[in-house]
């Protein structure tokens, strides 16, 4: 694939509004949902190659929106995004099957060499 | 073994008495004057004081209040004359744990010492417990803090990012484009130092204290329940206890588990009660279970009860410091927060399995190894780490 197809799911809009923007900026057309629900119903309509995802949202957590997409698309690498970052999260994440674990604040630099190496298979996630 | 310092102005007398305390196998140094003892608890810190009050110079009760006055201060038991009752009286109201007269039967000195000491033990039993719960509180308070404005400091930093990219497409005349450069390396530059210190208070969790007492988790459950007693009955919740027999022979940290599990039954009670109150019609068994086991290295505790349940949306944010789905004024939102800081600091987990309606259930998993640790009292580290 040459340009990955990306969904950010985050509640802080106005975080992923600019993100978005900015990766456009770098020839991606990334798709944005402001809440785990939200993202569910983009992804259930036509499953992106990757997802940045936030652990912390109200309504549907990050836990809970990783754990329904493990369980429906097994193979779709997920990258958690947490302002938290205690050590028992990220176990959580990385039990449940995320492909990689950021704290926020994140480089947009590193982001993208994450989504890179996630889209490229590199990271064995499922 | 008891420490005890025993003070009167007549020598003999205090070392006849001392003596007679040693052959019942305490350890006992005796003063002779008001500021030897005092001199005396400061060096020894003994644990009970055995104080004569009329003494020439510094007399019994500003010894009393000097002595009391220390930190930790030790129980003290006042040795009066008759004629001098009053004046003991007056020493109960300064903080002595009690009186005897002279002359006193040796046995009653003793017993007198040795509750004194269970007091003594039983106060700093409820500091430790009261510090450990700020600890805790403190840390999830941090950690709660920096995830907070991590997110603010998320779109801050994506901001300068967005405009930086903004700024190298705009082709404005190279000194304002440096200026304004320069100016967003010094916003994400100061940001970078905000993320420097919330970095640190997600480090900030409260370490366990190693020294605490120690108890076997069915006898904490039956102390906790009886301090329930009135609140169980008046409910009429049926409890159902199954303690496996290792669990049971296990010493393990008191005022911590003490606090997590004090937390745990109360919200469940509170749940029960919320059950009781929204349909009396409805004939529902209240039922509250308490149950544990050892398996693969880890002590596995479970607090179960068939309450009103946990709306599936708040599972995620019941363990949030200052987060309460009680009425205002039934709690500020600490409790689940703290026992979530205490287990974490035991290196364990802790999580919750619900259904609106039906209940609720909390689990503890804690390594043995914390425990073991604990068990002997040493200063070494968790026997193993490959064990976690």
């Amino acid at each position: 694939m040459d340009v990955p197809n990306i969904l950010l799911i985050d509640d802080e809009e106005a975080f992923v509004t600019t993100l978005q923007e900015r990766l456009e900026m770098r020839e991606f057309s990334p798709r944005i949902a402001v809440t785990g629900e939200a993202g569910l119903e983009i992804i259930a309509a036509e499953p992106p190659d990757v997802v940045v995802l936030d652990l912390r949202m109200p309504g549907l957590g990050g836990v809970e929106v990783l754990r329904r997409i493990r369980r429906g698309w097994p193979c779709l690498p997920v990258i958690m995004l947490s302002g938290h970052g205690s050590d028992q999260d990220f176990e959580t994440c990385m039990n449940l099957g995320a492909a990689l674990y950021h704290k926020k604040p994140l480089d947009i630099d590193v982001l993208l060499e994450s989504i890179r190496t996630v889209t490229q298979g590199n990271i064995p996630f499922g | 073994m008891v420490h005890v310092l025993v003070v009167d102005d007549e020598r003999d007398f205090a070392d006849l008495l001392a003596e007679r305390l040693r052959t019942r196998g305490m350890e006992v140094h005796t003063a002779y004057s008001g500021q030897e003892a005092l001199d005396l608890v400061r060096a020894l810190a003994p644990e009970v004081v055995v104080l004569d009050i009329t003494m020439p110079g510094m007399s019994g009760l500003e010894t009393l209040d000097a002595v009391k006055a220390e930190k930790p201060s030790p129980e003290v038991i006042l040795l009066t004359a008759d004629s001098t009752l009053n004046t003991a009286v007056a020493g109960m109201k300064g903080g002595a744990r009690d009186y005897l007269t002279k002359p006193m039967d040796i046995e009653t000195l003793v017993a007198a010492i040795g509750e004194a000491e269970g007091r003594r033990m039983e106060s700093l039993s409820r500091q430790r417990m009261a510090e450990t719960a700020k600890l805790a509180a403190l840390g999830e308070l941090a950690t709660g803090v920096a995830h907070e404005i991590n997110n603010p400091l998320q779109v801050v930093l994506n901001e300068v990012g967005w405009i930086e990219e903004l700024l190298l497409e705009a082709k404005l005349e190279e000194s304002a484009q440096s200026e304004i450069m320069a100016s967003l390396e010094l916003v994400r530059s100061q940001a970078g130092r905000c993320k420097g210190i919330t970095s640190k208070l997600l480090t900030l969790r409260c370490a366990l204290d190693k020294r605490g007492a120690t108890t076997c988790l069915p006898d904490l459950i039956q102390t906790l329940l009886k301090a329930r007693h009135e609140r169980i009955t008046a409910l009429g919740v049926r409890i159902e206890e199954n303690w496996s027999q290792e669990l049971s022979g296990l010493q393990v940290p008191a005022s911590e588990w003490e606090q997590v599990l004090a937390n745990v039954i109360d919200n469940a009670l509170d749940a029960l009660e919320a059950v009781q109150s929204a349909g009396a019609k409805i004939t529902k068994e209240l039922v509250l279970g308490l149950r544990g086991n050892i398996a693969e290295g880890e002590m596995e505790v479970a607090v179960q009860d068939s309450g009103c349940g946990i709306e599936e949306h708040l599972l995620t944010r019941i363990f949030e410091p200052f987060f309460s789905t009680k009425e205002v004024g039934k709690g500020i939102g600490l409790g689940l927060a703290i026992c979530h800081g205490i287990i974490e600091a035991m290196r364990g987990s802790i999580s919750v399995r619900s259904t609106p309606g039906h209940g609720s259930t909390f689990t503890i998993k804690v390594p043995m190894a914390v425990h073991a640790h604990n068990e002997h009292n040493g200063p070494e580290e968790p026997a193993s780490a490959k064990e976690e």
